[in-house]
């Protein structure tokens, strides 16, 4: 009898404390993007997407957005005749994202991009580091990363966005957060990664993607298929565009004496 | 400010600049009658815009630029045709050769140097030579000269004595046909590595070297560098795919529009103390090509082809 009440009592309590515990173990991590396609027109001059989400209220978020990981091979500057400075070597790294770019809050904006901390979630550039193999034809690897990096810095494709991220009014458990997000006009067509990564007592927690579409549409698309599939024909029509354009301005100015 | 994207370039300009910097370029070259491509070459690369796709797009908007003048020169009865059309021949062979040329060195990494190192040269040739043509411009003035008889030089007997010699009515002279279509290929090859009409050049060497009348030379110039830039415009998009239409049509708006107040402007202020002012601008772009040559890159990486 004794046996039976035990039984009673322990399962549903057991049960309640599973359910808890499940609930406890899946933190609401979300995140969405709006808009999550871009269209490349004639005017366009880069977009702003804009992240936002919800995380556990004592947790912290890095949303990274990646490109395509590619082979890249660049030319390696040196001096040629003791003289002159032109492409003397090849470096060739292996498995580089397209864009990298990192955007984070005002706490996690203090913590730099290179230290133990970011190591230890696997983002920023000293994480990236480790990432890519790099082959160069002058053996000096962290040297030619160092230059890889201020290259695709200057581009806008590689950047660690400080400050970007804003953390909402708690609600009970959950803390929303927003993030407002650049995309250079040098992002070319492709898919990108939009990454939410949740962090709580330096360790990640979750990780939620969502995919960001850049695509050429109207006349840039047009243009782009043209120029590359037919391009003689692209080369034909741009030259009597042009002739057309000097005959106008011809026959406006009645035939000035026009540049060299 | 009104953005455009450059397909081919792969990046937005503002468009009021870009047309800003077209109409400078044909500005002064409306004033001063000469090329405004050896110039427009360089501002797009400092602009960031890769340099053969740069290069490939001034040759595009040449076309139209040229087109408005030709025109005019031929209403006027200054185009010599026959001498035009052998150096147009000599000169669709030299650009295809540089067209080549330039791929080639773009599979090598090596096409934006060649570019960089072409103008160096040319821009302080053609600078130095109308800053010192000025100079002496203003001495003559001062100084009251007896004529001599000049001797015939060594390249005048030698271009005598080339086979086909033949007339060319319009100029007034007597050369052998190989002589324009082998400075016409030169001047192609140097048209389609710097992405310039070649007036610059080809005005020198059909004053100095072909030896024809001005007034012909700048109208049979204009016709020549038409069909140039045209060939050289469909080669290289076809070839390398770096023309950037729309690129060259900000351009031409700017510098037809340009060239055409220039030169309003030439026929009020034109003189030696301004062919002085443009010798100088003109050292100042090699002196600023020459130190990027010269000096460490920023960044000692990158992309092979210019890109």
């Amino acid at each position: 009898m004794l046996k039976r009440i035990l039984l009673t009592i322990t399962w549903p309590a057991l049960i309640l404390i599973a359910l808890t515990t499940t609930g406890m173990a899946a933190p609401p991590v979300s995140v969405q993007i709006e808009p999550n396609l871009v269209s490349i027109g004639a005017m366009y001059n880069g977009a702003e997407v804009v992240a936002t989400g919800e995380i556990p209220s004592d947790a912290q978020v890095i949303v990274q957005v990646t490109g395509d990981r590619e082979d890249i091979v660049l030319s390696e500057k040196g001096k040629a005749f003791g003289l002159l400075w032109m492409n003397t070597g090849e470096v060739t790294l292996y498995g580089a994202p397209t864009v990298y770019m990192l955007y984070l809050s005002e706490t996690d904006s203090s913590k730099g991009s290179g230290n133990a901390h970011w190591r230890d979630v696997g983002v920023g550039f000293e994480s990236l580091r480790k990432q890519i193999t790099l082959k160069s034809s002058n053996g000096k690897a962290d040297l030619d990363f160092d230059e890889f990096l201020k290259l695709k810095q200057k581009e806008g494709l590689y950047a660690i966005h400080k400050d970007a991220l804003i953390y909402g009014k708690e609600e009970g458990a959950i803390r929303p957060f927003s993030c407002k997000m650049f995309m250079p006009p040098r992002m070319h067509q492709g898919t990108y990664e939009v990454t939410a990564i949740v962090i709580e007592d330096g360790k990640v927690l979750k990780k939620v993607t969502e995919q960001l579409k850049i695509k050429r549409a109207g006349l840039t698309q047009f243009m782009t298929r043209l120029a590359l599939n037919h391009g003689t024909l692209y080369g034909v029509m741009a030259c009597l565009v042009a002739l057309m354009a000097g005959l106008f301005m011809g026959l406006v100015f009645k035939g000035g004496k026009g540049a060299h | 400010m009104p953005h455009l994207y450059l397909p081919i370039a792969g990046n937005s300009v503002n468009v009021l600049f870009i047309f800003a910097v077209g109409g400078a370029v044909g500005l002064l070259s409306g004033i001063f009658g000469v090329g405004g491509g050896f110039l427009m070459t360089p501002l797009l690369i400092m602009l960031g815009i890769p340099p053969t796709v740069a290069a490939a797009s001034d040759s595009n908007q040449i076309v139209g630029a040229s087109t408005s003048g030709t025109l005019a020169h031929y209403r006027l009865g200054n185009v010599d045709f026959k001498m035009g059309l052998l150096l147009l021949v000599g000169g669709v062979g030299g650009g295809a050769v540089g067209v080549q040329i330039i791929k080639i060195l773009r599979a090598s990494g090596n096409a934006d140097f060649l570019i960089n190192i072409t103008y160096v040269i040319m821009l302080g040739f053609v600078g130095g030579y109308m800053f010192i043509e000025s100079l002496q411009s203003l001495r003559k003035r001062q100084v009251v000269h007896t004529p001599t008889r000049k001797k015939e030089s060594g390249y005048g007997r030698l271009i005598k004595k080339l086979p086909y010699q033949t007339t060319f009515v319009k100029s007034g002279i007597e050369v052998s046909l190989f002589l324009p279509l082998i400075l016409g290929t030169l001047v192609g090859i140097l048209s389609a590595i710097m992405g310039v009409g070649g007036g610059f050049i080809m005005v020198p060497v059909m004053v100095y070297l072909l030896r024809m009348p001005m007034h012909v030379v700048v109208g049979t110039t204009l016709f020549q560098i038409l069909f140039t830039c045209m060939g050289v415009t469909i080669m290289q998009a076809s070839t390398n795919h770096t023309v950037d239409f729309v690129l060259a049509v900000i351009l031409l708006a700017g510098s037809t529009l340009g060239a055409q107040i220039g030169a309003k402007i030439s026929r009020k202020i034109a003189g030696d103390q301004l062919k002085i002012l443009l010798a100088t601008l003109v050292l100042l772009v090699m002196v600023k090509m020459l130190f990027d040559l010269l000096l460490p890159p920023g960044i000692m990486l990158s992309y092979k082809g210019g890109h």
